[in-house]
């Protein structure tokens, strides 16, 4: 399904995303996490970082993806899961951006 | 493959919706006994594991509690169901552009036009429902359950008759099947006085119903059954709407910066949202059974809470006492508010009414007048030149704000740029520490 952009044809000169836009490519699908614990840090995801998720997409293995262990949310890898993963364990969402201010 | 002529409807009743959406956003929820409704302190919504227990809706919170320890009691959350009901009826207009918002948990679509569905009927109409309900289920992680007939009431009288994540389309051939096994009670816009009415002269299923003459049902009963009964046959009276008028809720939410922990202040940003909310249904001719208000901290904690109105109303001037009361129930001195909203539900047409059992609404209906007046001269000298004093202090420093977002952004931005992320927020994700250690959530840890 083509994500739903919308442009702002400025009086015709030129055409601007919002950032909205950018980071969502299938609004349906996208939740908002917020990142706990350091384990991901060398992925780039550090404690109390803003995610966006998507859950229509399909998980490759470079991504990082969330599933549902022990009752919580967890960012595992999607390679390191694949191998481990039994009926139990299902991909609830792809992460698809990080958000940080500073 | 056959082409069918007529109308094809199909009628989406999300499977029990608000306890479906705490678990998609609450994984130990999932599979277990659930009730929404723990700020009213009544059962607002049961999960199907719930309802196999004996609960059942409006049965106190310490009941539910002192009966059945093993359920989990949580606090209804408007502001999600709404987000979901409306991914949920944009992932049907991927497939049909008229769709009709019939309440926050379901809707009506006409499939007439819908390439491969009423020419591949029904073989390739059931690829495409599948489709609907693997699209809804993979993203937004609910199952729905859906009925396609040739009218409203077939559709819905399907969908109701297998749930949850039920799938039925009524052939030609099923029509006299369905109704026979549908009780008359049971059809989508019969009461029970018409019910027992209907009994009494010998008619206890749609399928008798259905079977009686038109001249018989012209002289029992008034226009709307006769046209339930060209519906129940299969001739479409009732055209599916493009959303708007038959809405069931309105939601008026704004963040305010920087947040704020003045009562007043608060207060003011609540009455504003309920006097938006009551302009928007008295343009769309509707009032209220119910409304909800909600605070949302800076941590993006929320507080809701809810009630019903003796009599149905659009007019804020007769809310805002009841407003006041849920609010001082919610509001926590010393917290820093970033967000207010209202919503209005239950919402049923203006003119269909009912005088409360003391006559309230007799005066609100007068009041009413006084507010379509106020309408009428603030869309002819701007929007809210007339408002209630309580909203006075949000709409002042709103209109501040507007004038110094104008500028700024006559300055450097295009517009629309602002629009804000209304991106649902579903909580913590967590990764282990590479030493296999500890990490903290607020005051707790985990493994």
């Amino acid at each position: 399904m083509a994500g739903n952009f919308r442009t702002h044809d400025e009086d015709g000169a030129f055409d601007t995303m919002t950032l909205d836009e950018y980071l969502v490519e299938n609004r349906e699908a996208t939740f908002m996490m917020r990142a706990r614990g350091e384990g991901l840090s060398d992925r780039g995801i550090l404690d109390g970082d803003l995610l966006l998720v998507d859950r229509s997409r399909e998980p490759r293995p470079s991504d990082i993806v969330v599933v549902v262990e022990n009752g919580s949310f967890s960012m595992k890898p999607a390679s390191s899961i694949a191998a481990s993963l039994d009926g139990e364990t299902r991909v609830e969402a792809v992460v698809t951006a990080v958000i940080r201010k500073y | 493959m056959k082409r069918r002529a007529g109308k094809l409807i199909m009628h989406l009743d999300g499977d029990a919706f608000f306890v479906s959406v705490e678990a998609v956003k609450n994984p130990p929820l999932r599979g277990k006994p659930v009730v929404t409704g723990k700020e009213r302190g009544i059962a607002s919504a049961l999960s199907y594991e719930a309802k196999k227990l004996g609960i059942t809706r409006a049965m106190p919170i310490f009941q539910i509690r002192r009966e059945f320890s093993q359920v989990a009691v949580v606090e209804s959350d408007y502001e999600s169901y709404a987000i979901f009901s409306r991914r949920m009826m944009d992932i049907v207009r991927r497939y049909t552009d008229a769709v009709e918002e019939y309440s926050i948990d379901e809707c009506f679509a006409d499939f007439s036009e819908t390439p491969g569905f009423a020419d591949n009927f029904p073989e390739g109409a059931r690829t495409i429902l599948a489709q609907i309900k693997a699209d809804i289920r993979k993203e937004l992680g609910i199952s729905v359950s859906l009925g396609v007939g040739s009218t409203k009431v077939l559709a819905k009288t399907a969908s109701k008759s297998s749930k949850p994540d039920g799938l039925t389309i009524v052939t030609e051939d099923f029509r006299e099947a369905l109704l026979d096994k549908t009780p008359v009670d049971k059809v989508w816009g019969i009461g029970s006085a018409t019910a027992i009415s209907l009994r009494k002269k010998g008619v206890s299923t749609a399928l008798e119903l259905a079977r009686k003459s038109e001249d018989w049902v012209r002289e029992n009963f008034s226009k709307p059954m006769v046209e339930m009964w060209h519906e129940l046959r299969g001739t479409s009276v009732r055209p599916v709407g493009e959303g708007g008028e038959d809405q069931k809720s309105i939601m008026k939410t704004r963040t305010f910066v920087p947040a704020s922990s003045e009562r007043a202040y608060v207060f003011s940003e609540i009455s504003k949202n309920l006097e938006n909310a009551c302009h928007r249904a008295r343009e769309l001719g509707l009032a209220a059974r119910e409304f909800s208000v909600h605070l949302k901290t800076r941590e993006f904690s929320y507080a809701r809470n809810w009630c019903r109105l003796g009599a149905a109303s659009n007019n804020p001037a007769e809310i805002i006492p009841e407003a006041r009361k849920l609010f001082d129930r919610i509001f926590v001195p010393g917290t820093l508010y970033r967000a207010t909203g209202v919503t209005l539900l239950g919402l049923i047409r203006e003119d269909a009414c009912q005088d409360d059992l003391f006559g309230a609404s007799r005066d609100s209906r007068a009041v009413s007048g006084i507010f379509k007046a106020v309408d009428r001269v603030n869309r002819r000298y701007g929007r809210n030149v007339v408002r209630l004093a309580s909203s006075e202090r949000a709409f002042a420093r709103e209109e501040r704000e507007e004038k110094r977002e104008a500028k700024k952004r006559s300055e450097f931005l295009p517009n629309g740029f602002s629009r804000r992320l209304s991106v649902p927020y579903l909580g913590d994700a967590f990764s282990r520490n590479p030493q296999g250690s500890l990490y903290k959530k607020g005051s707790k840890y985990y493994i």
